[in-house]
């Protein structure tokens, strides 16, 4: 069965039990990624956007657990409840992770046609993929994919740039064509150009390969130029969520207004706005779960405050 | 003569390269040239992408690293052959504040000791009660109180606070330059307006100028007065930094501030954008000295 929704998280918690008493990374977030499409998870440091990766990818460390919730992947398989011999079998071929320090998890010592071979005799299970013949054409075609040059098959790491690297990091996601890419900060690293590069790869992926991806970051100009949808996070709620364009116009919530103001823009010179750490915990004051939504739009809902 | 607070000349900075080095020498920054007046203070940004060369700048001017060529003047004097008191003097008014604002903390210490150690080491006051007044001087100046914050260790304060603290104790030293490399590339976002709101603050009400490292247009378009645009350790570009992000004329500058994204969806990137193929063995070799040209008033391009 395929449904519109490659994912559906539903009511996901995830608490961190300290001896004075239980801190919820995240609380109770709801959202779906349909298909074909890049959402954008922004928050700041500390929303709890990374834990809520982690939690889907199942790789929450201790004492993090997973509190409640369910992690719908094609609206057939609940990916929380899952034995771990058959999530593993999902890793890579239907989820992958691009990491922000994915350009350095390669492992010096391999070429970068070895590394991505690895990867995909781990995760293949059709034998006629697995040929040399049909491996090497493989890997060049994934290369060519994320826009890198054909020397990159025989390099090492080290002979590659950062944004270079991260598109190799790209390339060994989508290389079991998944249905879902989570893509952790994947460009905050590198610089200007480099991110438009790596942005520009993550595009084609999804334009050419149809793969959904969740884009986690905290730049709110790049969720403009990338997502087709955001939601908002604080302090591990979602506060808003709604179709990229129409968030950014209308900002309905005080946490994403006050993102924006503060975000500097290339546009106009405009006077700073300053915030301090304690004007942005008083935006906690309008969280008390269970937080009720209100539709503002068509698909915009946002938090209700008051 | 109205003496300059601080002037470089063809500087240039080469790593490697000697009897017994075994690859060739990496040109991080050359041909390199700044003026900043004494007064009145100015926010000179220093802007390129990693390896274009502002690290190196930064490490030279604070002595880190020696110069390969080229002069240093602080405020006339050349850096290079300071006596020992005139160094004191020069550790003492050139400041810097660095990206990250955890690793400068020793972490088993109270955050009150970076205040201590400084005002010990520079004799800054005499007595607990005049060190503490400094401290908390400097402390309300970034917004902060002594009492919410002195006793505390490094991991119990915020980015934004530790940042902040840094500048604090900057300013402890009545400097006259702060070189701040990255100083809110760490920080959030909405955090950011704070920082960058005290140097504002410190240029305008205490004649403190910066020397403002970064690889982010959009904060320094906020602040800059003055910029140099650095690729691949060359000035492409310098002057007002309105000018530039409005203006740009060289290759590189434009391809880099079409790239920085905008926070409107109706705005999106142009086209694509291709990179050059390079790897991170490629050399950066020594060029001749630029030529620059006056594209409009205050507005330097590199040519060719």
């Amino acid at each position: 069965m395929t449904t519109d929704q490659v994912m559906t998280i539903q009511n996901l918690s995830v608490e961190y039990p300290t001896p004075e008493r239980t801190v919820f990374a995240v609380n109770d977030i709801s959202f779906e990624i349909k298909r074909g499409e890049i959402l954008g998870l922004i928050g700041e440091s500390g929303s709890g956007k990374t834990t809520a990766a982690n939690a889907i990818l199942r790789l929450l460390e201790r004492p993090g657990r997973v509190a409640g919730g369910q992690v719908w992947l094609n609206g057939e398989t609940e990916l929380l409840s899952l034995p771990e011999h058959e999530f593993r079998q999902l890793r890579w071929s239907e989820l992958a992770l691009v990491s922000q320090g994915a350009m350095n998890s390669l492992n010096p010592t391999m070429r970068v046609r070895d590394q991505i071979a690895d990867g995909i005799r781990a995760h293949e299970t059709n034998p006629a993929a697995l040929t040399k013949r049909a491996l090497q054409a493989r890997i060049h075609e994934l290369l060519t994919m994320v826009g890198l040059p054909d020397r990159v098959y025989r390099v090492y790491p080290h002979e590659l740039s950062g944004g270079m690297k991260q598109r190799v990091g790209i390339a060994m996601a989508v290389a079991l064509s998944p249905a879902l890419v989570i893509a952790d900060e994947p460009t905050s690293a590198l610089d200007v150009i480099t991110q438009r590069v790596v942005a520009q790869t993550l595009l084609d992926i999804r334009d050419r390969l149809g793969i959904s991806v969740l884009l986690i970051g905290h730049d709110i100009a790049l969720m403009a130029q990338l997502a087709d949808r955001i939601a908002v996070m604080y302090d591990g709620h979602i506060v808003e969520a709604g179709p990229v364009t129409e968030v950014l116009k209308s900002p309905a919530h005080p946490y994403t207004r006050m993102l924006m103001d503060s975000m500097p823009s290339l546009l106009e010179r405009k006077p700073l706005v300053v915030v301090d750490e304690a004007a942005k915990l008083e935006f906690s004051h309008y969280l008390k779960p269970p937080l009720r939504f209100v539709e503002v739009a068509p698909g915009h809902r946002v938090a209700q405050f008051d | 003569m109205k003496q300059n607070l601080l002037e470089i000349r063809d500087l240039t900075k080469i790593y490697g390269g000697g009897l017994l080095s075994q690859s060739p020498p990496v040109v991080a920054l050359q041909h390199f040239d700044l003026l900043i007046p004494e007064e009145p203070a100015q926010i000179v940004t220093i802007a390129g992408e990693s390896g274009s060369g502002k690290t190196t700048l930064a490490n030279l001017i604070l002595g880190f690293v020696r110069l390969t060529s080229g002069l240093m003047l602080y405020r006339g004097m050349d850096v290079t052959r300071m006596t020992k008191a005139e160094t004191l003097t020069y550790r003492r008014e050139v400041q810097a504040v660095f990206q990250d604002p955890y690793s400068v903390y020793n972490p088993y210490y109270r955050v009150r000791h970076i205040f201590d150690v400084v005002i010990k080491n520079f004799r800054l006051g005499s007595g607990r009660r005049e060190s503490r007044d400094l401290m908390e001087d400097a402390l309300r100046l970034v917004g902060m109180k002594g009492e919410d914050i002195l006793h505390k260790y490094p991991h119990q304060l915020s980015g934004g606070q530790r940042q902040r603290m840094m500048v604090a104790r900057a300013y402890l030293m009545k400097p006259t330059l702060i070189v701040a490399d990255e100083p809110v590339s760490m920080i959030d976002a909405s955090l950011r307006a704070m920082i960058l709101d005290i140097m504002l603050k410190l240029r305008d009400e205490h004649n403190i100028s910066f020397l403002y490292i970064t690889h982010d247009l959009s904060t320094a378009y906020q602040i800059g007065d003055e910029m140099h645009l650095l690729y691949r350790g060359l000035t492409v570009e310098k002057g007002s930094t309105m000018r530039i992000i409005e203006n740009p004329q060289h290759a590189y500058a434009k391809d880099l501030i079409a790239s920085v994204p905008v926070p409107d969806p109706a705005k999106k990137w142009q086209g694509r954008i291709q990179m050059a193929d390079e790897n991170e063995a490629t050399r950066h070799t020594l060029s001749p000295r630029p030529v620059y040209w006056e594209v409009e008033p205050g507005h330097w391009v590199a040519e060719g």
